[in-house]
C-alpha cells in the first residue's frame, strides 16, 4: 500500500492528578499505535470513550506532540516539518459545530483564517478564495458577513469544513464531526463529505463512535481498545467477518432499526476500562467471552490473519506454530 | 402483553412566553401508555419530547404553562390534582430517569444514601428495610457487591453503573409508569445496549409501563412497542412499532428512514437520504402542517387543518396525502 | 486533550437568526447600564469641564467667608450653592475638581493593574505547566499582603502624593485581574477554535491577540470597573489618613478627612463629599453589573 499518512509506534503518555496525597499517575492514552492510509482512502477509527482515538486524531494534527513514536506524510517524517507545513498538507474538522468556531469572527474571516496565517494573496483575493469554498459547501455568498451565533449546527460544521479545506490540504482528520448534529443533518454533512472527497482528491481519517456511520464512509477500519489498535481491516471485511471479540461485541451492540430483532446481548459483563489502571496482559481479557488461560500474561501483538490484523491471543498463537 | 391504561394523555399543549411572543414546544399531543407496554417517543432535537415529559412528570420550567383536555394517571386526573398529590405520585408511582447520570445522581451524597432516603420519604420505611430494599434492587440492576456499593459515592461509579443506580432508585417505591429520557444517550455504544436490555427485561418482569424519550431510530426499532414520531412540537405519526417501521405513511417519518445508514442496506459511499430545511419558529400562531416548507409534496392544502388519518393496523398520522397518494411514490 | 462533546448533546437545527441588534443599542438597553453608565458620563463630562463648569477656583480661600452653609439651610446663599469649606473655599468647585482626582485615580489604577494582571493572567492560563505555577505562587505572595498597609507603608517612606499613590495601587492591585483572566483563557483555551487556529499553522501570539482575547474582553471590562471603584475608595481612605493625596489637592477623601473635625456643627462639610463618593462608586458598580449581564447573560440565575 502507498500510505500517504503512516503513524508507526506511536505512544502518547500524561501525568494525571490521582488525588490529594496520591503521586501523579501516568495515563497511556496511547498506547502503541500503528495505522496508515493509501491517498484517497478513509480510515475509519472506532472504539469507545477512553479509547484514545481522539489523542490519535491530535497527534495526526501536530496538534500534541507524541511521547514515543513517529508520523510520516508521503514519507516525510512530520516531526521534522513546519508547522506551517504540516498545516498545508493535514486539516481538522471538530465534533462541536458550538465551539469551533470564533463566535467574534465573521464567517467568511473564519474561512479565510488559514489563508491570513499563510499569506495567501491579497486581503481581497483571501475573501474571495473564502467565499468560494463556503460556495462549494453549500453556503451561499449572503452567510459570509454573518457570526457563528446566526447559524444553526449544520451550517456551522460547513463553514468548519470550508476553513479545512480552503487550503486545499491533502488529509482532513475529522473528529466525530457528525456526532452532535440531528440525524438528517448528519446525513447532509456526511454526503458533503463524500462530495469533497471525490472533488478535491482527499483522504480522510474519520474518527467516530457511530458504526453505522463508519461502515458507510470509511474505507478501511482501525478499532481502538484502550490506547491500541485491536482490529484493523477493510470496512467490509470488518464488517462482515469481524475477529477480535471486541470488535464483535462493538458490531453486536449496534442497533439497526429492524423491528424484528430485539436488544443484543453483548456478553461483555459488567466491568469497564479503566485508562488509569490498564489490565495486565491483554486490555480486554476482563471483559472477554473467549479469554482463556495466557490472555492475562501478554500482551497481544497485532498480526496478519489474511484479511484482517487482529490483536489477540485467539490468533498469535496460530502464527507463532 | 398489554394490559390497562397506566397513561392517558390528550391534547397536551405546553407554552412559554418568550421576548418575542409565545413559543409552543408542544402541541395537541395525545397518546396513551399500557401496563408492560414501551411506547417510544422519537424526534430530532427541539421536536418537544423532553418537554413533554417533563410535562407529564410536572416538572416543567416555572414560566411555562400546561393545559391538556386529558391528563390521567392510572384513572386519576393529574392536571386536577394537588401539589402534594403530584408529590407524592412523583418518584413513587411515577418514576423519572434521566439522560445525564453524571449530573441527575448528587455528588455529595453516597448512593446509598440516596436511595434511603428516597424510600424513606415516600414509603416511611425503616432504615433496615430501606436499606435491604436498596441493596435487592441494585443487585436486580446488576451490580455485583451491591452492599459495599452502597457507601460509594456517584464520582466512583462508571457511567454505565451510574445508570444502572438511577434506573435502581426510580424503582425503589415500585413505580407503575417509568419516563425514561435518553437513558442510554451518553453511554457508550457496548454499554448502552447491556442498559436497554435491563430496561426492557424490567419491564417484562415487573410489568411497568414505559415511556422512553429518544432519537435514535434504532433504539425505537428494538425496544419499542408503540411509537410516537414528534416534530415541531406534534406527533405527526403514531402506531405499532412494527407498523411504523414497515410502513411509514408521514413525510418526516419517511425522511427519516431513510437518512440512517443502515450497515448492510445502505450502499457505502452512496448518497444518504436528506431532509431539506430547518425546523420552523414554535413562535406565535402557528397554522396548518409544520412540515410543509420541507416536504417534497407540499400543497396549499397543507396550510390549513391537516386530517388525521387511520390505517387497520392502528397505526394514525396527520396529512393531506390520502393513503392511495402516498403509496403511489 | 480537546474537548470532547459527549455524543448525546445533539442541537437544534434552527432557522438562521436574524442578526443582533448593534451592540450599543444592546448596552442601552440594560437598566443597570443605563442608569450607572449615565451617572458615570455626566461626572466625567463635569469633571473634563470643570474650568468652565466650576463658579471658582478651587484653591482660592476666603477667610471672611469660612464654614458658610449650603443654599438649603437659612444662612446658605447662591453666592455659594455648597458652601464653603474651613478655609473659604467654594465647595461645589472643590466637589467637582475633586471628580477629576477620583476619576484619574480610577482611571489608571485600573490601566496599570489591568495590564500587568491581565499579561500575567493570560499567560498562566494559555501555557499552563510552570507558567501558571509561577503567576499562582505571585498572585498567592500578593494575596497574602494587606493592601492598606503596603500602601501606608510606601508612601510613609516615599511622601504622598497623586502619582505615588496611582503606582502604589496600580502595582498591587492586579491579583483579581491575574487570577480572572486566568480563568477565562483556560475555558477558551480549550474550545475547539483554538485547536482550530493552531492546526492553521498560527503562530501563539497570533492566537492569544486574534482568538483568544477578544474573548475573554468581556471579563476584562467587567474586573476593570470592579478594581476602578476599588482604587476609588482605596485613594480617598489613604487621603483620609493622610498618607494619599496632599493638601490643597481637592481630593474627596482628603476633604472628608478635613471635615472630620467640623463633623457636629457643619454636617454638610462631611456629607457632601462622602454622598459624591458613594453616589460614584454605586454608578461604576451599577454600570459593571450592567456589562456584566450584557456581555455574560448566560451567567445570570
Amino acid at each position: 500500500m502507498n500510505a500517504l499518512i503512516r503513524a508507526e509506534g506511536l505512544h502518547r503518555t500524561f501525568s494525571v492528578n490521582a488525588g490529594l496525597f496520591r503521586p501523579r499517575q501516568v495515563l497511556h492514552a496511547v498506547n502503541g499505535v500503528d495505522v496508515a492510509v493509501e491517498r484517497g482512502g478513509v480510515l475509519g477509527i472506532v472504539g469507545e470513550s477512553g479509547c484514545g482515538k481522539s489523542t490519535l486524531a491530535r497527534m495526526l494534527l501536530g496538534l500534541t506532540p507524541p511521547s514515543a513514536g513517529s508520523i510520516f506524510i508521503d514519507g516525510r517524517d512530520v516531526a521534522g516539518m513546519d508547522r506551517r507545513d504540516l498545516a498545508r498538507r493535514v486539516q481538522p474538522v471538530f465534533q462541536d459545530p458550538y465551539s469551533s468556531l470564533n463566535p467574534r469572527r465573521t464567517v467568511a474571516s473564519i474561512v479565510a483564517f488559514p489563508l491570513d496565517v499563510h499569506g495567501v494573496g491579497t486581503k481581497a483575493q483571501r475573501r474571495q478564495q473564502a467565499i468560494e469554498m463556503l460556495d462549494r459547501v453549500g453556503l451561499p455568498a449572503r452567510y459570509a458577513d454573518l457570526t457563528p451565533g446566526q447559524l444553526s449546527g449544520g451550517q456551522r460544521q460547513r463553514v468548519g469544513i470550508a476553513r479545512a479545506l480552503v487550503m486545499k490540504p491533502e488529509i482532513v482528520v475529522c473528529d466525530e464531526p457528525t456526532s452532535a448534529l440531528d440525524v438528517s443533518v448528519q446525513a447532509q454533512i456526511l454526503n458533503l463529505l463524500l462530495d469533497l472527497r471525490q472533488e478535491f482528491n482527499l483522504t480522510y481519517v474519520f474518527i467516530s463512535h457511530n458504526l453505522a456511520v463508519v461502515e458507510h464512509i470509511a474505507t478501511q477500519v482501525a478499532v481502538m481498545y484502550l490506547g491500541r489498535v485491536v482490529e484493523f481491516a477493510d470496512t467490509r471485511t470488518l464488517f462482515r467477518a469481524p475477529q477480535h471479540p471486541y470488535t464483535q461485541a462493538l458490531l453486536a451492540s449496534v442497533l439497526t432499526p429492524d423491528t424484528t430483532l430485539g436488544i443484543p446481548e453483548t456478553g461483555l459483563g459488567l466491568s469497564f476500562p479503566d485508562p488509569l489502571h490498564p489490565p495486565a496482559g491483554c486490555p480486554f481479557h476482563p471483559r472477554c467471552p473467549q479469554r482463556h488461560a495466557g490472555c492475562d500474561e501478554r500482551r497481544p501483538e497485532l498480526v496478519d490473519t489474511g484479511a484482517s490484523r487482529v490483536a489477540c491471543h485467539l490468533y498469535s498463537a496460530a502464527t507463532t506454530q | 402483553m398489554a394490559g390497562e391504561t397506566v397513561l392517558e394523555v390528550q391534547g397536551l399543549h405546553v407554552d412559554i412566553p418568550v421576548a418575542s411572543g409565545v413559543l409552543h414546544p408542544v402541541r395537541d399531543v395525545s397518546f396513551q401508555v399500557r401496563r408492560g407496554e414501551t411506547l417510544c417517543l422519537v424526534g430530532e432535537s427541539g421536536c418537544g419530547k423532553s418537554m413533554t415529559s417533563l410535562a407529564l412528570m410536572d416538572l416543567l420550567p416555572r414560566a411555562a404553562v400546561r393545559r391538556a383536555t386529558t391528563l390521567r394517571f392510572l384513572g386519576e386526573d393529574l392536571a386536577q390534582a394537588s401539589r402534594s398529590r403530584i408529590n407524592a405520585l412523583r418518584g413513587d408511582r411515577m418514576a423519572m430517569i434521566f439522560q445525564e447520570p453524571m449530573t441527575a445522581l448528587n455528588p455529595a451524597y453516597t448512593i446509598g444514601e440516596q436511595l434511603i432516603e428516597h424510600y424513606r420519604h415516600h414509603r416511611g420505611a425503616s432504615p433496615a428495610d430501606a436499606r435491604s430494599r436498596a441493596v435487592a434492587l441494585l443487585e436486580k440492576v446488576g451490580i455485583a457487591s451491591a452492599a459495599k456499593r452502597l457507601g460509594q459515592y456517584p464520582h466512583q461509579l462508571s457511567g454505565g453503573l451510574r445508570q444502572r443506580v438511577m434506573i435502581a432508585m426510580a424503582l425503589m417505591c415500585g413505580p407503575e409508569l417509568l419516563i425514561a429520557d435518553e437513558p442510554s444517550t451518553a453511554l457508550d455504544v457496548t454499554i448502552q445496549a447491556q442498559i436497554l436490555r435491563l430496561l426492557a427485561d424490567l419491564q417484562q418482569e415487573l410489568g411497568i409501563a414505559m415511556v422512553l424519550i429518544t432519537h435514535d431510530l434504532g433504539v425505537v426499532a428494538r425496544i419499542a412497542d408503540r411509537v410516537a414520531v414528534m416534530y415541531a412540537g406534534e406527533v405527526v405519526e403514531e402506531g405499532p412499532a412494527t407498523e411504523i417501521f414497515a410502513t411509514p405513511q408521514h413525510p418526516y417519518t419517511v425522511g427519516l428512514l431513510s437518512c440512517i445508514p443502515v450497515p448492510g442496506h445502505t450502499p457505502p459511499g452512496g448518497k444518504l437520504g436528506t431532509i431539506p430545511g430547518v425546523v420552523p419558529s414554535l413562535v406565535g400562531d402557528l397554522q396548518g402542517c409544520s412540515f410543509r416548507d420541507r416536504c417534497a409534496h407540499a400543497q396549499p392544502g397543507c396550510s390549513r387543518t391537516i386530517p388525521l388519518r387511520e390505517s387497520q393496523a392502528g397505526q394514525q398520522w396527520r396529512c393531506v396525502l390520502s393513503p392511495e397518494a402516498e403509496a403511489a411514490w | 486533550m480537546s474537548a470532547q462533546l459527549p455524543a448525546a448533546v445533539v442541537l437544534p437545527e434552527l432557522e438562521a437568526v436574524p442578526a443582533a441588534p448593534a451592540a450599543w443599542r444592546q448596552l442601552l438597553r440594560n437598566k443597570a447600564l443605563a442608569v450607572g453608565g449615565g451617572m458615570l458620563l455626566l461626572l466625567i463630562v463635569l469633571a473634563i469641564l470643570a474650568p468652565v463648569v466650576a463658579p471658582y477656583d478651587p484653591y482660592v480661600q476666603d477667610l471672611a467667608n469660612r464654614t458658610v452653609p449650603p443654599v438649603w439651610y437659612e444662612q446658605g446663599a447662591w453666592l455659594h450653592p455648597l458652601g464653603t469649606d474651613q478655609l473659604g473655599r467654594d465647595y461645589l468647585s472643590r466637589l467637582i475638581y475633586g471628580a477629576r482626582i477620583s476619576l484619574l485615580i480610577g482611571l489608571s489604577v485600573a490601566l496599570i493593574s489591568g495590564l500587568i494582571g491581565t499579561t500575567m493572567g493570560m499567560l498562566a492560563g494559555y501555557f499552563g505547566g510552570r507558567t501558571d505555577m509561577a503567576v499562582s505562587f505571585l498572585v498567592t505572595t500578593r494575596l497574602s499582603m494587606p493592601v492598606i498597609l503596603v500602601a501606608l507603608a510606601t508612601v510613609a517612606l516615599v511622601g504622598g502624593s497623586l502619582w505615588v499613590v496611582i503606582l502604589v495601587l496600580g502595582l498591587l492591585k492586579w491579583d483579581r485581574f491575574a487570577v480572572v483572566m486566568r480563568s477565562a483563557t483556560q475555558q477558551v483555551r480549550a474550545l475547539e477554535y483554538v485547536a482550530a487556529a493552531q492546526a492553521a499553522g498560527a503562530s501563539t501570539a497570533r492566537i492569544v491577540l486574534t482568538e483568544v482575547l477578544p474573548n475573554v474582553l468581556p471579563h476584562l471590562i467587567v474586573i476593570a470597573t470592579l478594581e476602578a471603584a476599588s482604587a476609588i475608595l482605596l485613594e480617598a481612605s489613604l487621603s483620609f489618613l493622610g498618607l494619599g493625596v496632599q493638601p490643597p489637592l481637592p481630593s474627596w477623601g482628603l476633604m472628608i478627612s478635613e471635615a472630620k473635625a467640623y463633623m457636629f456643627f457643619s454636617f454638610w462639610l462631611i456629607a457632601i463629599p462622602g454622598t459624591a463618593l458613594a453616589l460614584l462608586i454605586f454608578a461604576i458598580n451599577l454600570a459593571g453589573d450592567g456589562l456584566h449581564q450584557v456581555f455574560m447573560p448566560h451567567e445570570r440565575s
